[in-house]
C-alpha cells in the first residue's frame, strides 16, 4: 500500500490492520492520520441527541405551515386573476352598452387595476415571498464549479 | 409443504428499507410517516456537517431544519416525475449539497471565532473533574485543527468535512458536490497537506517531529 493509497482510506479506515501496519512504520502517514483524527468533531452529546430527536416533528410542522401559506397565496392569486378578468369583461360590456364612448377608455382601466391588486398581495405575505426566494436560490441553482478561493 | 396461500406468503417476505425516492413520493402524497423516516434517516449527518460551523447546537438545528425544508421543496417540484415511478431522485445528495451551501454561508464568520474546543459549547455529560494537562493539550490541538479546517479553501473544506463529518465515500462526495471522484480525491489530498502545514505553524508542538 502506497502512502497516497493509504491517505484515501483515512479517516474511517484508520483501524484497518493493513493501515495500522503502514502507520506503524511511516511517520508521514501517521501525521496525516493524527491531523484527521484531530479534525473530527466530538461525538454528539446527550443533549444534542435529545434535540435531534425533535427535529423531525419541527421540520414537519414547518413544512405544513409553508404548504398552507403556499395554498393561500395561490388562492389569492387565483382571485386576483379572476378579478382582473372580471374587470376586462365588465369594461367590454360597458363599451358594448355605450358605444358612443371612445373604445380605448375601458382598456386604460385594466393596467391600473392589475398592479394595484398585486401590490396588496405582496404586502400581505412577505414571508411567503421570502420562502420562495430562498428555495429558488438554494435549489436547483446549486451547481457550483471551479475551485477558486 | 406449506399450507400458506401465496398471498400470505407474500406478506411474510421481509421488506427492506424504502428508498429515499419512495419515501419522498409517499410523503408528498400524504404519508406523514414517510416524512419522519426521511428526516430521521439523514438528520445526524446533516447536523454533524452543520455543527462545525455554528456556535451552538440550536444554531446547527435551525440550519438543519432549513436544509431539510429546501430539500423537500426540491422533491416536491419533482413529484410529477416521481409519480411516473421510473425516476429516482438523489434526495440525499440534494440534502447534503444544500447543507454544504448553508455551511458555506456560515464559514466566513466561523473561521474568525477564537479556537475554543467544541466540547465547551455543550458541556453536558462532560466530566466535572479538572482535565489533566495532557487532555488540555489534546483539546487545544483539536480546537486548533478544527479552526484550521474552517480556513481551508472552500472546495478542500467541503470535501474534507463530507469525508470526516459525513463519512461519505469519495464517490458520494463527488456526486454531492458535482465534481469528479478524482477531483474529490485531489482536494482531499491537498486539504490534508494544508492542514498539516497550518497546524505546524499554529502549534509547532502539536505535530511531533518524527
Ligand atoms: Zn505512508
Amino acid at each position: 500500500m502506497t502512502c497516497d493509497e493509504l491517505e484515501l482510506l483515512l479517516p474511517e479506515g484508520a483501524d484497518d490492520p493493513a493501515v495500522q501496519a503502514h502507520l506503524a512504520q511511516c511517520a508521514s502517514c501517521l501525521q496525516s492520520a493524527e491531523v484527521l483524527a484531530a479534525a473530527a468533531q466530538p461525538p454528539l452529546s446527550p443533549s444534542e441527541k435529545a434535540k435531534l430527536g425533535g427535529l423531525s416533528s419541527a421540520v414537519q410542522s414547518q413544512w405544513v405551515r409553508l404548504q398552507h401559506r403556499r395554498g393561500r397565496v395561490q388562492q389569492v392569486l387565483g382571485l386576483a386573476v379572476a378579478a382582473a378578468l372580471g374587470a376586462v369583461i365588465a369594461s367590454g360590456v360597458m363599451w358594448k352598452l355605450n358605444p358612443a364612448r371612445p373604445a380605448p377608455q375601458p382598456l386604460a382601466v385594466e393596467p391600473r387595476a392589475q398592479p394595484q391588486v398585486l401590490v396588496v398581495l405582496e404586502d400581505a405575505s412577505p414571508l411567503a415571498a421570502d420562502d420562495e426566494s430562498s428555495f429558488e436560490v438554494s435549489w436547483p441553482s446549486l451547481n457550483e464549479e471551479g475551485d477558486v478561493l | 409443504m406449506s399450507s400458506q396461500s401465496p398471498r400470505a406468503a407474500l406478506r411474510l417476505v421481509p421488506v427492506g428499507p424504502r428508498s429515499d425516492s419512495g419515501l419522498c413520493r409517499d410523503f408528498l402524497t400524504g404519508d406523514a410517516g414517510a416524512f419522519g423516516e426521511l428526516v430521521r434517516r439523514h438528520q445526524e449527518v446533516v447536523f454533524r456537517l452543520l455543527r462545525r460551523y455554528t456556535r451552538t447546537a440550536d444554531d446547527a438545528l435551525d440550519l438543519s431544519q432549513r436544509a431539510f425544508l429546501q430539500a423537500f421543496e426540491a422533491a416536491r417540484r419533482s413529484l410529477p416525475r416521481l409519480q411516473q415511478g421510473a425516476v429516482e431522485i438523489p434526495f440525499r445528495a440534494w440534502l447534503l449539497r444544500i447543507a454544504v451551501n448553508l455551511a458555506k454561508n456560515q464559514a466566513r464568520d466561523a473561521s474568525k471565532w477564537p479556537a475554543a474546543p467544541v466540547e465547551a459549547i455543550d458541556a453536558e455529560g462532560q466530566s466535572e473533574a479538572a482535565p489533566a494537562h495532557e487532555q488540555l493539550v489534546r483539546l487545544q490541538r483539536e480546537a486548533l485543527t478544527r479552526q484550521a479546517v474552517l480556513q481551508l479553501p472552500r472546495r478542500q473544506r467541503e470535501v474534507l468535512t463530507l469525508r470526516v463529518d459525513g463519512g461519505l465515500s469519495f464517490g458520494e462526495v463527488a456526486s454531492t458536490l458535482g465534481i469528479t471522484e478524482g477531483n474529490a480525491k485531489t482536494h482531499f489530498h491537498y486539504a490534508v497537506k494544508r492542514l498539516r502545514e497550518e497546524i505546524r505553524k499554529l502549534a509547532p508542538d502539536a505535530l511531533e517531529d518524527k
